[in-house]
This record gives C-alpha cells, sequence and structure tokens, in this order.
C-alpha cells in the first residue's frame, strides 16, 4: 500500500518537527501558565483578581502557577496593601516576554504546512 | 489552541486582546469620567464667559469644577472600570513622550505666570483670591502629569483649572477667548460615550468568562 500522492512522507521534515516539538519551552507550554503569560503581557501590571477572572483558573491554580513563573524569572510578583486589603499583582519580566515571543514563534514555525 | 482548561473555553489571543481593551480602563480610557469632563469644560466655560457678575458661590462652585472632576474620573477608575481588578496599560513610548512633553510645557508656563504674578504684584497682598490663584496655577504641571494623561484631557482639563484659578481671582474668561475648550470638551464627550459602550461589552465578555468558570 503507497500513500496518497498529495501527502508526501518527509522522513527529515518529521524528525525535525518531532525536535521542534521537544524543544518548545515546557514552562510556557502548560496551558494555565500560557494563559497566564499571555495576559500579563499584554499589560504593566496586573491584578490577582483579574486573572482568576479571566483565564477562570482557581486561586490555588494561579499561585502555583504563577510560583513557577516566578522562579524562571518570567514574571515578578509585588504584594500591596489597599488600605487593610492586601492585594497581589504581577508583572511579565523581559526574559518571561522573550520566552513567550520565542515560544509563539516556535509555535508558528510548527503549524506552518511542510514543504 | 488553548483547550486544555476546561474552566476557560477561548483561545489566547482573545484572552490578550481582552486584556489590552481593558487595560486601557486604567489609563487612557475613562468613559463616563470623560463625559463628566467635557460637561463641565462646556458648562463652565459658557457659565463664565456668559455671567461675568457671578455670586461668590458660583465663582466657588466654578473653581471646585476640576477638583471635582479629578475626583469623581478616579473614583468611576477604580471602583467601576476597574472592577475585575487592576489592569495597568502598557502604554506605547509616543503616548509617554507627549504625555511629558505636555507636563514640560505645562510646567514651563505655570512657572512663568507665577513668577510674573509675584515680580507683578510685589509686596504681594495676600488674599484668598489670589493665592488661590497661584496655587492652582502651581498645582497645574502635577495635575497634568497624575490625572490629564490624553490629549483631550489635557486640553479640557487645563481650561478648567485655568478657570478655576480666574474664577478665584475675580477674572473670567470672554466667550471666544479658549475656543478650544468648547470644542475639546464635546470631544471629550463623544469619546467618553464610546469608552463606556465598549466597557459594557467588555465587562459582558468578562461576565461570561466568570459564568464559564462557575
Amino acid at each position: 500500500m503507497s500513500l496518497p500522492p498529495d501527502e508526501p512522507h518527509h522522513p527529515a521534515a518529521s524528525g525535525e518537527q518531532t525536535r521542534a516539538i521537544l524543544a518548545l519551552d515546557r514552562l510556557v507550554h502548560e496551558p494555565a501558565r500560557l494563559a497566564i503569560l499571555t495576559v500579563l503581557a499584554e499589560a504593566e501590571e496586573v491584578e490577582f483578581r483579574f486573572l482568576e477572572s479571566v483565564t477562570g483558573l482557581t486561586k490555588g491554580n494561579i499561585s502555583s502557577h504563577v510560583s513557577k513563573l516566578e522562579a524562571a524569572g518570567y514574571v515578578t510578583v509585588a504584594k500591596r496593601f489597599k488600605g487593610k486589603t492586601p492585594s497581589t499583582s504581577y508583572s511579565i519580566t523581559s526574559v518571561g516576554r522573550a520566552a513567550l515571543e520565542s515560544y509563539r514563534a516556535a509555535v508558528g514555525q510548527l503549524m506552518r504546512p511542510s514543504g | 489552541m488553548f483547550q486544555a482548561r476546561s474552566t476557560f473555553s477561548g483561545d489566547v489571543g482573545r484572552l490578550a486582546e481582552l486584556t489590552r481593551r481593558y487595560a486601557r480602563f486604567s489609563v487612557s480610557a475613562r468613559g463616563l469620567g470623560s463625559v463628566l469632563g467635557g460637561a463641565l469644560a462646556l458648562v463652565t466655560y459658557f457659565l463664565g464667559a456668559l455671567v461675568p457678575d457671578l455670586s461668590t458661590g458660583g465663582r466657588v462652585a466654578l473653581a471646585a469644577a476640576p477638583l471635582v472632576w479629578i475626583a469623581v474620573k478616579e473614583l468611576l477608575r477604580s471602583r467601576y472600570y476597574q472592577r475585575f481588578g487592576r489592569v495597568e496599560e502598557a502604554r506605547p513610548a509616543l503616548d509617554r513622550r507627549l504625555h511629558l512633553g505636555l507636563t514640560l510645557f505645562t510646567a514651563l508656563v505655570s512657572a512663568g505666570i507665577v513668577v510674573t504674578v509675584l515680580v507683578r504684584e510685589w509686596p504681594v497682598q495676600w488674599d484668598v483670591g489670589i493665592a488661590g490663584y497661584l496655587m492652582y496655577v502651581a498645582a497645574m504641571p502635577l495635575l497634568v502629569w497624575l490625572f490629564m494623561r490624553t490629549p483631550l484631557e489635557y486640553v479640557a482639563g487645563v481650561f478648567l483649572v485655568a478657570q478655576a484659578a480666574l474664577m478665584l481671582s475675580g477674572g473670567n474668561y470672554s466667550l471666544w477667548q479658549q475656543p478650544q475648550a468648547p470644542i475639546g470638551g464635546l470631544a471629550l464627550i463623544v469619546l467618553g460615550l464610546r469608552q463606556h459602550a465598549e466597557y459594557l461589552r467588555i465587562s459582558r465578555e468578562l461576565e461570561s468568562l466568570r459564568g464559564a468558570a462557575g
């Protein structure tokens, strides 16, 4: 049985794609973290409450993912008080922005039809 | 693309767009705050010009207009337009430079006016009128820096502050002396109404996301 003529099989290209997929930044690739970084990339600073509203993630999920992003130097966390109420805000760092951009570029490359 | 979370059914492009639109309401879009600023600029312009013999109460009311506007628009921003959480807009470099330029220009003009008045009136016989006038003029650059971040806000806001200073000193602008004020005021009202309609759309989208998340 042979492959249909309009779907050529390129083992070299497929190997490259696999390598490209494996090279994706896994910290960014995780959907919740991708959502968080995407939101942060669009503003100077984002309060916790907005992240919760716009992503639909739970408080615990946001905290745990942000901790990982913070440990990698992708985001910074600022804790303040509004009167007596504590408020937590996040900003993306230049390292985080670069990681998000290169992730988008890599995914864009993968989505492009090969050969 | 982003479908692994059961709580969020959209894509990252929509997330980015929604965040960008919402963030504008922290700095460059003021919605009903702009409508109020525009309305105050229009009302005080015609009242100041057409009723030169205003009572003391009327003058104090016009002098308080910029403070009322600033207080209300800041309250609207923090309590209404950012009620889903504060998101500070990432403003383009050009906007920031323009704002800085307008502030420096205002500082230069304000300093010139304050020095001129002090030299001309020296030794100054301090009363509420001259003290209030100089205070408003001296505070203008700070008010511009903190609260008038778009060109239209600048046009209407500077007029309101200048009119307030003049009201305290007993003077008033004539009808065609500051034509930019009613034009800027009108434009600010139209813009503010459009921004408010846009906010209602954003708000509905955020509510639906929140609803979907349960």
